[in-house]
């Protein structure tokens, strides 16, 4: 890594690496699999960084290399323990505290019923609950803002099933 | 329950994840890519190598259990045969597997992944039909005394002659069907997986027009 390269990456990384925490929540099923992703994005991103001009938002940016590498890291064989031993506990980025027992055991059904969605779904559910503009999830996706909304509308309707 | 209800449960999370240091972060981009895309490209590769090792193996086993008298030109021209596939396989396979990551959209994304991937299959696919063939055709060449034997054979009796192309006619195509099983059954699922991610992001696009 060049040192300016690095000390600038590092810093864009840490304020927005709540975004890689959520993307390996949604995606991966283990805790293995999740800290193999959590490894293989920032990898990915490292290796993007010298494309990011600065142009645009780093999160932006940062939404796209995490998400294309996300939606195309298929696992297959045996789940071996990850590589990097990480100082991450992806458990503790699932905090219920601030709620009763109904509330958490209704938010926990939820996320099992994410988990039943799949890659492209779990991308739409990644951005709208980022908060993010029709518009903004049209653009990343690669479709028009009319797709993107029939798409969610869709989402939402196969989750209620999901959940009934 | 609704989605939107689990916004602020969204929104807190992995707030408690203490920010990633430098050395957790040197650690982590230092290490080999775990892509699928770069260890079925690598896969492929290795078996282009383990196929050109199993040839060799094979020419050996025959030389010495027929005491074969070795033919210059024939040997000369599988060390070529080798070399090229290693050659054409390893910038297209191996050194393809580097490829940068995509910073586009996801749909550009799937569908820059299904077009590089689907040049690459064909490749091994064609490769692999090409190469064990030739491996046996030149094979002959390289064992004087089986060659000499077929041309014996085929100057004593001209219906040998039809029985050899009447095999080849019938083994080839079967041996291509083969090899496009195999590179299917191994690989093509994977390109399946990215079709049908890129079908779903269009399907409702064409509908629209």
């Amino acid at each position: 890594m060049a040192k300016a390269n690095e000390s600038e990456f590092l810093k864009l990384y840490q304020e927005n690496q709540g975004i890689v925490y959520k993307i390996c929540h949604l995606y991966g099923k283990t805790e293995v699999d999740k800290q193999d992703l959590f490894q293989e994005i920032t990898i990915q991103l490292w290796k993007a960084f010298p494309t990011f001009k600065g142009t645009a938002k780093f999160s932006t940016w940062m939404y796209r290399v995490a998400l294309n590498t996300a939606i195309t890291f298929f696992r297959k064989g045996k789940k071996k323990r990850s590589e990097v031993e990480l100082n991450t506990d992806f458990a503790r980025t699932l905090t219920y505290e601030d709620y009763d027992d109904e509330t958490e055991q209704r938010l926990k059904l939820m996320y099992a019923a994410i988990e039943k969605l799949n890659e492209i779904e779990k991308a739409l559910v990644f951005l709208y609950l980022e908060d993010k503009a029709y518009r903004e999830i049209a653009a990343t996706l690669g479709i028009s803002e009319v797709n993107a909304r029939v798409k969610m509308n869709r989402v939402k309707t196969k989750l209620k099933k999901l959940l009934n | 329950m609704e989605l939107d209800d689990l916004k602020s449960a969204w929104q807190k999370m992995g707030k408690d994840n203490s920010p990633i240091d430098e050395q957790s972060l040197k650690g982590l981009t230092s290490r080999e890519s775990k892509s699928f895309l770069k260890k079925i490209r690598k896969n492929m590769f290795i078996d282009v190598v383990a196929g050109v090792a199993a040839i060799i193996f094979i020419l050996i086993m025959i030389i010495q259990v027929r005491h074969s008298s070795l033919s210059f030109p024939g040997l000369a021209l599988l060390v070529v045969l080798f070399l090229g596939w290693i050659g054409l396989a390893y910038p297209r396979l191996y050194k393809s597997s580097q490829e940068p990551p995509s910073t586009g959209n996801i749909l550009a994304h799937l569908n820059e992944k299904i077009t590089s991937l689907e040049k690459d299959l064909n490749f091994y696919k064609n490769l692999n039909i090409y190469m064990y063939p030739l491996a046996v055709v030149v094979g002959l060449i390289l064992d004087k005394t089986t060659l000499t034997a077929i041309q014996e054979q085929i100057s004593n009796n001209t219906v040998s002659l039809l029985i050899i192309i009447l095999a080849f006619a019938i083994v080839f195509p079967l041996y291509v069907l083969f090899v496009k099983w195999w590179t299917n059954f191994m690989y093509g699922r994977f390109v399946k997986r990215l079709k049908d991610m890129y079908n779903e992001l269009i399907t409702d696009e064409i509908e629209e027009e």
